[in-house]
């Protein structure tokens, strides 16, 4: 009996149950990636490659690089007839993963792979320290994810828009205005709209870091093509101005 | 010589030798193999190599600062990183599962390198264009569709389908599971060239000597460990390799995996990597068509026909028996390869690999030509395109590595050549390092810098190969406090050579993050940016087609779901539209006749010169020229002109829409 299978095809199994029933990400992540990245190439190799043939080392390679290929070629090869889904991945990675794992399992003349009986007491220690060092690793990219963000932070601007409503492709008589603050802390705004120096909206803002604001508003054809004017001012002063001539 | 004895792999009992020692004991004891893993430094020296990532990230926050000693306290982290682990590797004590750990720390610690120098997003070229790939690939649930940034993305869909594949059914975000994907990758690479290494020298060390000096390979750091399909297809060519060699018989002292299972899992890697990447599989073709070649030198026509002729086993009436009748080795991998790469040429990629690849070869054989008698497209070495010059001990770290291999080189291929001469992978291998100085040549040039980039992560296999046996040869017969001594010196010189591959492999610019600069890839990629590339997803129509510069428009072709446009129309370069300070008839025509829906405008381009030496385009005109930044009036002008709207503004970041030009 390879113990080994038997754990790969019911890791496989859980993992399809996982994406079928849309599982939470904390639990879907690590059951899935390794039926995408480990299981089907493990599973695999055990076929190709019998026990004693190859190293344990050697065999990892090829569960990880058969795996990759597996899954490119198995998603070019799908997508011919089926949409690349979440649900046709998990069929087709964990198919695969059991039907390999079931062909050495009901075979009575496989014999078992090689792997540790036993274990010298410096692994512990050794595992511990490999651990400590993927912690000061995890510390080095939260760091620079900090250091990031703080850099970030001292970038203060704000997007402003003037479009068609439904988008800058819609044939409407609508427009729309927006704004989105990256200002990092409260801020005071005022926006104007005018034609052809005619007030069409105006507008006093209070937007949070983050914030978004958005308003649509009707405008009439004007064959001139005298464009609506937004003039946007933050704190009192003017910050930007925008032009749309509305389309017919 | 010690390690030319025949010795286990890492996964199994070696033989003794002072260089290699022994570390896994069978025991009878149970039925199962007993086995006893020696770590021995290893678990020390991933911390330190921990710590030294900590210091760098330390340093990369420092310099978004600006602040003083950034620079010194990055290479000090690189260095923490790089030197314990070669001395380690270059003495005499580890045994074979230590090297291995290290070399494996190695790899992911400098992989860590480029994680922290974008812990949050991509910055890079080729990783916001894969992104565009697994996010058309997410909306359609179908590979090959149009990638507007990087064409022959769509007709090598291996990494966009396996991205996609991880992203859908882990829930993880297109960032996390690519930086999982590469890191996998990463770890396999190492484990697969230290196997594949050792088995060329039989010696777990010169293995482990072999892949410090790989590591110097001014890829590594950060074109090799970014989201782009070469990363990728890299693990798998090495596993290819590593099965060709097994079929090779080149470790004899394992039960000969039956040909079956060879040639199966053969057919799934050709598949695999012929549908990731174009030059790993043209490299590996290469390697084995010239490993087949000295085959035939060396040991003459017969054992090449024995590799080709089929066995005598099985019933050849039976397709699986004809299979088994095959003998897998680096002439059936080669044909297998060729063949599937060729059909994949004509019926799939052709068009889109001949326009990457041929344009980068055209212009660096047309660069060359310059170089040799004269013209454009020279470059001057450690100069940016701002005209920033490296200081003098950065050009001469930089020159003194590529002195130290050009040094080391000849001597161990003549090493090899005087003790390896019947071993055809050890020449093969050998021939490889003997490219360095041709892949060299092309870094005097605009163009062909990045040939020669690329190249390196295929040479350096071969350099590290003959540096190692060259070292053992050296280290082989004296005594132990000598073997310290050269041991430490050769770790100075691998420490010197490390250096040299980082300041030639990228500019003082983009090694660390910092703030804004103009037309210098990472450090173009700003939150204004990424913002417009938002504000376009969210409102404007898909694949509109854009006028933008470079960096802004990998945002806006990624995050923006757009398509920026390059080239030329009707003779006209479209970069023209922003140079001149008149909205003229040549921006008028490119609008038009290229369907131009919006103009993107990044106003900072006008406060100084392109760090790579173009705004918008290679081809643009006056790149790499250059002697002035863009005018501000000529990226104003569009305020003024009647027919195109003023839709978006943050700033830096303008966007103008130009659809109404078309029906004045």
């Amino acid at each position: 009996m390879r113990r080994d299978l038997a754990l790969v095809s019911a890791l496989a199994f859980l993992a399809l149950i996982a994406a079928l029933l849309s599982a939470p990400v904390w639990l879907r992540a690590p059951l899935l990636v390794p039926l995408v990245l480990l299981l089907p190439g493990y599973a695999v190799a055990a076929n190709l490659f019998a026990p004693k043939t190859i190293g344990i080392t050697e065999r990892g390679v090829y569960a990880v690089v058969l795996s990759i290929a597996i899954t490119a070629v198995g998603g070019l090869v799908i997508q011919v007839v089926l949409g690349l889904e979440r649900e046709v991945w998990a069929i087709f990675l964990a198919g695969i993963t059991i039907y390999a794992c079931l062909r050495i399992l009901v075979d009575k003349r496989s014999s078992p792979l090689s792997v540790p009986s036993s274990i010298s007491w410096k692994i512990p220690v050794a595992a511990l320290a490999f651990v400590l060092a993927g912690a000061v690793a995890t510390l080095a990219v939260i760091s620079a994810g900090d250091g990031l963000r703080d850099a970030q932070a001292k970038i203060r601007f704000t997007d402003f828009w003037l479009i068609p409503d439904g988008g800058a492709g819609a044939e409407t008589d609508n427009l729309s205005v927006g704004l989105r603050s990256h200002e990092g802390e409260p801020r005071r705004y005022s926006l104007e709209l005018t034609r052809d120096g005619e007030v069409l909206s105006q507008e006093d803002l209070l937007l949070r870091a983050g914030e978004k604001w958005e308003k649509s508003f009707a405008v009439s054809v004007d064959p001139a093509g005298v464009p609506v004017v937004a003039v946007l001012s933050r704190e009192g002063a003017p910050y930007r101005r925008l032009d749309v001539v509305p389309p017919p | 010589m010690s390690f030319a004895q025949p010795t286990r792999g890492a996964d199994s009992t070696p033989v003794t030798s002072r260089g290699a020692a022994v570390v896994p004991r069978r025991s009878s004891r149970r039925s199962g193999t007993a086995w006893r893993y020696q770590l021995g430094a290893a678990p020390l020296l991933a911390l330190l190599a921990a710590a030294g990532l900590l210091l760098i990230a330390v340093a990369n926050n420092a310099a978004r600062l600006e602040e003083a000693g950034s620079e010194s306290t990055f290479w000090l982290g690189l260095l923490l990183i790089y030197l314990p682990i070669a001395w380690r590797l270059f003495g005499r004590s580890a045994g074979a599962p230590e090297r291995l750990a290290l070399v494996v720390v190695l790899g992911m610690a400098l992989y860590g390198v480029k994680v922290v120098h974008s812990p949050a997003g991509f910055t890079l070229h080729d990783e916001l264009a894969s992104w565009r790939g697994v996010w058309n690939l997410l909306e359609s649930g179908h590979l090959f569709s149009d990638n507007p940034l990087v064409g022959g993305y769509s007709v090598f869909p291996g990494m966009t389908a396996v991205t996609g594949a991880l992203t859908d059914l882990s829930g993880l975000s297109v960032f996390v599971s690519a930086l999982v994907l590469i890191g996998v990758a990463r770890a396999v690479l190492m484990i697969a060239l230290f196997l594949i290494l050792q088995r060329a020298a039989r010696s777990a060390r010169a293995a482990g000597i072999a892949i410090v000096v790989y590591a110097c390979n001014p890829s590594i750091l950060y074109f090799d460990s970014q989201f782009g399909y070469e990363s990728l297809a890299l693990a798998i060519a090495a596993g290819y390799l590593l099965v060709v060699m097994r079929g090779a018989g080149i470790d004899p002292r394992r039960r000969r995996a039956g040909e079956i299972g060879m040639v199966v899992a053969l057919s799934i890697l050709t598949a695999g990597l012929v549908v990731t990447h174009h030059l790993s599989a043209y490299a590996m073709i290469a390697f084995l068509g010239l490993w087949t070649g000295v085959i035939w030198f060396v040991k003459g026509q017969q054992p090449l026909l024995q590799l080709l002729r089929p066995t005598a086993r099985g019933n050849p009436n039976r397709l699986m028996a004809q299979i088994a009748r095959l003998r897998v080795g680096p002439a059936l991998g080669c044909a297998m390869l060729a063949a599937a790469a060729l059909l994949w040429f004509v019926f799939v990629a052709g068009g889109a690999t001949q326009d990457e690849l041929g344009s980068v070869f055209t212009e660096a054989i047309s660069a060359l030509f310059h170089l040799v008698f004269g013209g454009s497209g020279t470059k001057t070495l450690f100069k940016a395109g701002t005209g920033q010059v490296d200081p003098l001990v950065v050009r001469v770290l930089g020159l003194a590595s590529v002195g130290v291999l050009a040094l080391v080189i000849p001597l161990g291929v003549w090493r090899i050549w005087k003790s390896y001469r019947r071993n055809t992978l050890a020449i093969s291998l050998a021939a490889v390092a003997l490219l360095y100085p041709f892949t060299l040549v092309p870094r005097l040039t605009q163009a062909g810098s990045e040939i020669s980039q690329r190249a390196s992560e295929f040479v350096f296999a071969g350099i590290g190969f003959v540096a190692a046996v060259l070292f053992l040869h050296l280290t082989d017969s004296v005594g132990h406090t000598r073997a310290r001594l050269l041991a430490l010196t050769a770790t100075g010189l691998a420490g010197l050579v490390f250096v040299g591959g980082v300041i030639l492999g990228e500019s003082p610019v983009t090694r660390q993050p910092g703030r804004f600069e103009v037309g210098a890839e990472s450090r173009s990629i700003s939150p204004q940016g990424t913002a417009a590339a938002h504000f376009a997803a969210e409102h404007l129509p898909r694949n509109s087609r854009i006028l933008v510069d470079g960096p802004n428009g990998l945002l806006l072709g990624s995050y923006g779901h757009l398509e920026p446009v390059i080239g030329s129309i009707r003779g006209i370069p479209v970069p023209i539209v922003f140079f001149s300070k008149e909205f003229g008839f040549n921006a008028r025509t490119v609008i038009v006749h290229d369907a131009i829906d919006y103009v993107v405008v990044d106003r900072r381009l006008a406060h100084s010169l392109p760090v790579d030496g173009y705004y918008y385009d290679r081809e643009e005109p006056l790149a790499h020229e250059r002697e002035r930044p863009i005018a501000a009036a000529a990226l104003r002008k569009f305020d003024a002109v009647p027919g195109i709207d003023r839709i978006y503004d943050n700033g830096p970041i303008v966007i103008y829409d130009t659809r109404r030009i078309e029906q004045r």
